[in-house]
């Protein structure tokens, strides 16, 4: 069908009709490097994803054509994957992983074009508390939304969140998570942000499974998602607030 | 230019509904199936959880033996990291 034989297989995933002439139509006239960077994204194969996108930037393909010939159309059958209960959220987060290889590349090209970042955050789950997933999902929401996003990985102390403040100097920080056992370590990370004298310089979101906003509440949070989607609002008002605050 | 950013900004609102809907669904699959167990049973958390087996050789790639219908949470452990070398 494609002449990317691997591509093509992958293609016999998407069975309904509205998405095959969809997406077949928007892979069929693509280059065999476009697709390369579709089946590789599909396999989370990040090393190939870059590497072929910066070749193709290198050789004058537009940032535009290798989103919407390449990355797109791979990240558009992951959904359609996923979805169909064919691949789950690991293959989904190695996709992702994949697409911010290739998008490493692109991001210059974006801040060119003016689409400047929505914002910058700092992301880790909370010390004694090894779950990411949330986390990691959370992640690749903020990132398609356009955010700019650090991770600190798992079992972050206050310290480990205080020493990525002062490198990364995000607008917000976000805390994920799953224990009612390590919850209680957000309310300590922003009480250490208070005692260090940082609490007034960035915004401080919480989330993950047995948080609730009363809780968020308690510990003096400034925003509660209670999903990966509602972090990314939630992101954009504290954004909007700091900016107001600037102004 | 100009063009450019505009069809820049209708790709990447493209790529956030597609993340969007992946994102709406994690939600529903999450309800009952570990979203550490991928496609191919295998479990992929850092941490340590009951419903890990792990086959001799193998020590990396815990098989998950949790059923869909039971809650799969019980089981977490995930104050405790996997330690390959124990089996």
């Amino acid at each position: 069908m494609f002449e990317h034989e691997g591509l093509s297989k992958e293609f016999e995933f998407v069975t309904k009709e509205s998405e095959i002439k969809h997406i077949g139509d928007s892979i069929k006239n693509t280059s065999l490097k476009m697709q390369t960077i579709a089946f590789a994204l599909i396999q989370g194969d990040q090393d190939t994803v870059g590497q072929i996108t910066k070749e193709c930037l290198e050789d004058g393909i537009t940032a535009n054509e290798i989103l919407d010939n390449g990355l797109l159309n791979g990240m558009s059958i992951v959904g359609v994957k996923f979805r169909d209960n064919i691949i789950f959220v690991p293959e989904v987060l190695i996709a992702a992983r994949a697409m911010k290889a290739g998008m490493a590349h692109i991001e210059p090209i974006l801040s060119e074009s003016g689409i400047e970042p929505q914002g910058k955050v700092l992301m880790g789950t909370v010390k004694g508390d090894l779950h990411d997933i949330g986390k990691n999902l959370c992640i690749m929401m903020l990132r398609g939304a356009g955010f700019t996003v650090y991770d600190l990985g798992v079992d972050t102390s206050p310290e480990d969140f205080a020493d990525g403040f002062e490198e990364y100097q995000p607008d917000v920080i976000g805390m994920s998570a799953l224990l009612t056992t390590t919850m209680p370590n957000m309310g300590r990370t922003i009480q250490y942000f208070e005692d260090v004298g940082l609490r007034d310089e960035v915004r401080l979101m919480v989330g993950g499974a047995p948080v609730t906003q009363e809780f968020a509440d308690e510990m003096g949070a400034d925003a509660y998602g209670e999903s990966a989607i509602d972090a990314v609002e939630k992101a954009k008002e504290l954004i909007l607030l700091l900016k107001d605050l600037k102004n | 230019m100009h063009s450019d950013k505009k069809r820049l900004g209708k790709t990447l609102d493209k790529l956030f509904e597609i993340y969007k809907d992946i994102s709406t669904k994690a939600d529903q699959v999450n309800q009952y199936r570990c979203p550490y167990k991928n496609a191919k049973n295998i479990c992929t958390a850092s941490f340590k959880c009951l419903n890990q087996h792990f086959v001799k050789g193998n020590p990396s790639e815990p098989i998950c033996t949790g059923s869909e219908k039971l809650d799969y949470r019980p089981a977490w452990i995930t104050d405790k990291p996997i330690d390959i070398n124990e089996e």
